[in-house]
């Protein structure tokens, strides 16, 4: 019986979590390039029928029984987000593969999608959180800032003469879904992700930089609500199997002495 | 009278098995290729029952003392293929199994969800290498799967995935995380008339109608043999208790 209702524990928790990934994501619908989360589910390990616990018949040698399911990874969607005008020339979006790179106070070196882009007092170009993009990039006061497709950032002084003041990166990873989220829409490599492999924009598989637009996030809102309902019955299936088991393990504590 | 109450203690071990398969069905719903179970019982232990009196003893006939499990069946039908529109995805339309790389050996599967391991290589979410016909498949970043199996990464075909499919799928074991292993006489041989269909996932084969039918007889049934262990105690009750009672 224990196992009976540990098979329907398990399957809660898989669909908790399940629950959990699609609030997330709908949550997130207007996070600036965020890709919705998939869980993947796996069945658990199987064990055999022990024939001193269950009359088996001889046939029954290799009966096997399952011990439930529970999520094996959550996966993002790679899929590219709608890219959404918005007039602003350091409103950056990676139209493909690749990830803009920033660096934390700490020295530490995190990836985004994000590319809602700033100068900061010291001209250079930051992050909304105020992280330096790499490679860095500072610009003379005054001048009116274009990002290239190419990642070339020019600038186009009052007096109309135009300036090279450096060009973004892009960086990208045999496998993003390794990548560790850390929230505020940045990412940080993972032994699981494999290195960080800087590439120019439009060049060895990485994307190119559109300006004056920002990525949408990639969640399907019909889709996250079609699958809140599917983790709701599940989970209410389970459920189910919970109330079965108890219902049957009442019966046997009738069996006792009264 | 004893026997009895063992013919029907064992109906209740059956049916709490065939309990624990239902749920582990549920609970693999949202499993992508999951195949579901079914147990089938026998009866167990049968005897002969024997006529004695005047000349040989005569056989009149069988009983049986109770119910047993005889298997866990798997059902190897196909599960309903989901659009999910993410590349990660690749279900297989017809027969067969993905192989994969596996530290206990090779290992089949039907789900479908790849991704790329920090080397490059498609694995599936556990980390297992994907098999192709030429070994594990080396794709470096995004990759596509064209109908007939090629891997087209960097625009050019890297690899053709192996689908192997099985004369006799009964023999396979489920191992978990998806896997099925063959430890023998399942007839490997590669799939024929198959077509992977990538950006869809095949869900698990689970019958949810039936599955809650079948919970449902099942506590019935575990519950009917309980009334008969309580119709045996009370009979035990009176043989114990009122034969012989002279008052």
């Amino acid at each position: 019986m224990y196992a009976l209702l540990g098979i329907g524990r398990t399957a809660l928790c898989a669909q908790q979590v399940r629950l959990d990934v699609a609030a997330h994501n709908i949550a997130n619908v207007n996070t600036t390039a965020f890709k919705a989360g998939r869980p993947c589910f796996a069945d658990l390990v199987y064990g055999r029928l022990a024939p001193d616990v269950v009359p088996l018949a001889p046939a029954a040698g290799e009966a096997q029984v399952g011990t439930g399911a529970a999520v094996a990874a959550t996966l993002r969607d790679p899929a590219q987000g709608a890219l959404l005008a918005t007039g602003r020339a350091l409103d950056l979006a990676i139209e493909g593969e690749g990830f803009f790179g920033v660096t934390t106070p700490g020295g530490e070196t995190l990836y985004t999608r994000d590319g809602t882009f700033y100068l900061d007092a010291a001209g250079r170009l930051v992050n909304a959180a105020g992280y330096p993009v790499l490679p860095e990039v500072a610009v003379a006061e005054g001048g009116e800032v274009t990002v290239a497709p190419d990642g070339a950032v020019t600038v186009v002084n009052p007096d109309g003469s135009m300036e090279e003041a450096g060009r973004l990166a892009l960086f990208t990873f045999a496998n993003p879904d390794g990548l560790e989220a850390r929230g505020g829409n940045l990412f940080a490599a993972t032994g699981a992700s494999g290195e960080a492999r800087e590439a120019a924009p439009g060049e060895n598989g990485a994307g190119s930089i559109q300006s004056g637009r920002l990525e949408a996030a990639n969640v399907d809102l019909a889709a996250e609500m079609t699958g809140l309902i599917l983790a709701q019955r599940a989970y209410q299936a389970a459920a189910r199997t919970i109330q079965a088991a108890d219902e049957m393990w009442g019966e046997a504590n009738d069996l006792g002495p009264r | 009278m004893l026997r009895g109450i063992y013919i029907a203690a064992a109906g209740m071990d059956a049916e709490q098995t065939r309990a624990r398969v239902l749920a582990n069905n549920v609970a693999n719903l949202a499993t992508p290729g999951y195949r579901r179970e079914t147990v089938t019982f026998a009866p167990f232990l049968t005897h002969a029952l024997y006529r004695y009196g005047e000349g040989p003893p005569a056989p009149v006939g069988r009983h049986h003392l109770g119910v047993a499990v005889a298997g866990v069946v798997t059902d190897f039908s196909p599960g309903p293929l989901a659009a999910t529109g993410d590349a990660h995805h690749v279900a297989i339309a017809g027969e067969g199994f993905f192989a994969v790389e596996t530290p206990d050996g090779e290992a089949y599967t039907r789900d479908g969800t790849f991704l790329v391991d920090a080397e490059g290589y498609l694995a599936t979410p556990a980390g297992h290498r994907v098999l192709g016909e030429g070994g594990p498949v080396q794709v470096g970043g995004p990759f596509t799967i064209s109908p007939d199996g090629e891997v087209i990464a960097g625009g050019e075909t890297v690899a053709t995935l192996r689908v192997t499919a099985f004369d006799n799928p009964g023999a396979l074991v489920k191992v978990g995380e998806n896997l099925f292993t063959d430890p023998g006489g399942a007839g490997a041989r590669p799939a024929e008339n198959v077509r992977l269909l990538q950006g869809w996932l095949e869900q698990a084969n689970t019958d949810l109608a039936q599955e809650m039918t079948d919970l449902l007889a099942a506590t019935r049934s575990y519950q009917a043999a309980q009334r008969l262990v309580h119709a045996h105690d009370q009979l035990l009750g009176r043989l114990v208790n009122e034969v012989g009672n002279v008052r």
